[in-house]
């Protein structure tokens, strides 16, 4: 193996440091800035008519599960929707429009299936806006067409049922002979029409109960949404410039004392 | 996303990285495996935030968010680079020879009783206690499907737990020392530590304990390395190619890679499948997260923190770590970096579970001391964590035993550092003893070397040649073997 003189050791360490900071000069060059949003949604209650009438404790759910809402959310024909759909400033329409459909993610919260975190960044606050919007747009619409679709067939059991409570009301009442009172009451304790309509009434009152359960899916307005920024990477470079520079520095102590050390070695011997 | 460029630079900073490890192996192999437990740490560290800056966004169940991309691979390279360089100052090919000189070479005669010897006797007893401690509670974690943190064991196995690293550096030590000091392999140190192994596999140790231990043992044999390496003569790799020039002694080696390999994959897949119940892929995806992702996971969150977002709180994170953390008798840094990461309550509620996340280095010197500030600190603490270690090897190979393991002794905090990012270890009172202890080792032993007495003989005492006790084995001659 040769032994390099000291010369030839300084000189390429010189240029192995001015590549890595060429190196982190040119492939760590800052991008335009860019903005940062993050906030959750709260997504809507809606009941089910037969676990309310099955006396199931299950019967409120959310309006679409969580776990769907983010799979749509992660789709890239949703992200290419918000991003073709949002109107964003046009100086910056271009790099919002890539930069939404990458980096618009949802996420869950742990042991929290009603709240869904958005983020997305872009290339200005406004069209973090622009592109909030349009997802409360979609999300929105989405969710409210399956809420009046979840209250319509609520709606329909609720008039079933009051439906069935007036008709065993109308045929117990033919059923009962007037004047007789006392055997009247006698029977109608018994009768199976009259527990019919007692459980027929019963069900009605739960479901008109849980009608008020029902909400709508919910987000937090413009004014209180996070925006972050401007970011900018250019700390990446600056610090990894100065991370090299300590290091020229090291080596520039270590032969300094190395140097002073083997001073009084050389001249002992 | 990240511009063609910016994957460039993390792939140019990455292999970078490892290519300077390459050159260590090779060619400052001393350094390579007295610090070994480190670097592979490192590396590992290396290769996951790699994997996230180049493949994310990747989702981070630990997190429950998607990290990535990005180009942390670039600073955390370099932050790397920087606390390694010192060793190549501290264990500088001049250094090595004048230890090489001082190194001296015992002549042990029949009857001598050696402090090899006597480790030997000790921890065999020891050992023996351990298992039969392990057999008499009846409950074998790795056939009961007993997780390793929920076995509690007896008092020997929270010793073992605790102080085991340290056994199997004293280990180490004896196993070095006995080349050293009679140019012989010790083989019954190394009988020690398979006995150790075996030990933590049956206690549900995965990785871990088998990674900690053998590389606790091996860092002394630096030592032996820089006895028997002259890097102006050859590459490390010629010396390991003649040293297994014949297909029985590559075909051995490999033999125990295999087995060594054969048994962490066992044990892994059986913590996995049997005892924490995963089935099918969820086997793999767990592997491949704690392979890939949960290394380094903190690590990204907290570059997102300082570099993208330049959120820097010194003042706050200093308060955090060492006025008002969470735990103030456990790892601060961590505690800080899952508290900024995922909140409360889960941070609380991990704590006191006894679960932290991985990582903690060397993203806690860039969030205590910013973007910018982090370097000299970096390359400081490299500086003494090169210092230290240069005392353990040169402790093993000029015979100064007390002052190599006090050594280790300090240099363990730095090692959590480096493991951890743990910082508050400085605080502690019983460091400054640590501390102390061995400037006094070191004073003791050059005060010693002048009249030629060491501090630790190794040759403890000699049991005399006549009656009964000649016929023990233990006072035969290794002299001439």
């Amino acid at each position: 193996m040769i032994k390099l003189p000291l010369f030839s050791k300084v000189v390429m360490l010189g240029l192995l440091a001015l590549c890595a900071a060429c190196a982190i000069w040119f492939l760590c060059r800052p991008d335009p800035p860019v903005w940062r949003l993050r906030t959750a949604f709260h997504i809507g209650m809606s009941v089910s008519p037969g676990a309310v009438i099955a006396g199931s404790p299950n019967a409120q759910g959310t309006i679409e599960r969580y776990a769907s809402v983010i799979a749509l959310i992660s789709t890239p024909v949703f992200r290419d929707d918000i991003a073709g759909a949002s109107e964003f400033e046009t100086g910056s329409a271009g790099l919002s429009k890539r930069l939404v459909f990458n980096t618009l993610r949802a996420h869950a919260f742990d042991h929290d299936d009603e709240d869904i975190e958005i983020d997305l960044t872009a290339a200005s606050a406004a069209d973090c806006r622009a592109a909030y919007r349009t997802i409360v747009e979609r999300i929105g619409r989405r969710h409210a067409d399956l809420s009046a679709q979840s209250a319509k067939t609520l709606q329909v059991a609720i008039d079933d049922y009051r439906e069935r409570a007036d008709q065993l009301a109308k045929w117990e009442n033919a059923r009962i002979q007037p004047g007789d009172k006392a055997s009247a009451d006698a029977d109608r304790a018994k009768s199976g029409i009259t527990l019919s309509w007692s459980e027929a009434r019963e069900h009605l009152r739960q479901l008109e109960a849980v009608k008020s359960l029902m909400t709508p899916t919910t987000f937090p307005p413009e004014a209180e949404v996070y925006i972050e920024g401007p970011l900018v990477n250019n700390t990446v470079r600056l610090s990894a410039l100065a991370g090299l520079a300590v290091i020229l520095c090291a080596f520039v102590l270590a032969w300094v004392l190395e140097i002073r050390t083997s001073r009084p070695r050389n001249t002992d011997t | 996303m990240i511009s063609v460029s910016e994957r460039i630079a993390v792939l140019l900073f990455g292999l970078s990285f490892f290519a300077f490890l390459l050159y260590l192996l090779n060619r400052r192999p001393v350094i390579f495996v007295s610090f070994f437990f480190i670097i592979f740490t490192l590396a590992w560290r290396m290769s996951a935030t790699m994997f996230i800056d180049l493949q994310g966004p990747v989702y981070s169940s630990q997190l429950a968010r998607d990290i990535g991309p990005g180009t942390a691979s670039v600073v955390h390279s370099l932050a790397y680079v920087v606390s390694l360089i010192p060793f190549l100052y501290c264990f500088r090919p001049g250094i090595i020879e004048a230890w090489r000189a001082d190194s001296q070479r015992s002549r042990t005669i029949r009857g001598d009783i050696t402090l090899s010897d006597i480790t030997f006797a000790l921890s065999l007893l020891f050992l023996s206690f351990l298992f039969f401690d392990l057999v008499r509670r009846g409950s074998i974690p790795l056939f009961n499907r007993i997780e390793r943190f929920d076995y509690a064991g007896g008092s020997a196995h929270r010793w073992m737990i605790k102080y085991g690293n340290f056994v199997t550096f004293w280990w180490g030590v004896m196993f070095a020392a006995g080349y050293i000091q009679q140019r012989r392999f010790d083989w019954r140190m190394l009988g020690l530590l398979c006995a150790t192994a075996v030990y933590a596999l049956l206690t549900g140790n995965r990785f871990s304990a088998f990674y900690s231990q053998s590389s606790f043992f091996i860092i002394p044999w630096a030592a032996v390395v820089a006895l028997r390496y002259r890097s102006v003569d050859e590459s490390f790799f010629s010396l390991i190619r003649s040293r297994f020039a014949s297909w029985t002694s590559r075909l051995t080696a490999i033999g125990l890679i295999a087995v060594a390999v054969g048994t962490i994959s066992f044990a892994i897949y059986n913590n996995l499948a049997n005892v924490r119940g995963y089935t099918g892929n969820e086997i793999w995806r767990q592997a491949f997260d704690r392979t890939l992702i949960q290394p380094s996971e903190i690590g990204w969150t907290s570059f997102e923190r300082v570099f993208q977002s330049g959120q820097t709180e010194p003042s706050l994170v200093f308060h955090f770590l060492f006025e008002d953390p969470i735990d103030p008798t456990r790892n601060t840094s961590i505690q800080y970096l899952m508290f900024a990461s995922i909140g409360e309550p889960r941070t609380s509620g991990n704590l006191s579970h006894g679960f932290q996340l991985a990582g903690g280095f060397p993203e806690i010197f860039f969030e205590l001391f910013g973007p910018y500030w982090a370097w000299p600190f970096l390359l400081g603490a490299g500086c003494i964590t090169a210092a230290l270690t240069a005392f353990v090897v040169r402790g093993t190979l000029c015979g100064n035993y007390a002052s190599a393991f006090l050594a280790l002794y300090v240099l363990y905090g730095f090692f959590i550092m480096y493991v951890g990012g743990m910082l508050n270890f400085i605080t502690t009172g019983t460091y400054g003893i640590k501390v102390a202890a061995l400037a006094a080792a070191l004073l003791i032993e050059a005060s010693l070397a002048r009249i030629g007495v060491p501090l630790v003989p190794w040759v403890v005492f000699r049991v005399p040649q006549r009656g009964w006790l000649k016929r023990f084995p233990f006072t035969r001659s290794r002299t001439d073997s």
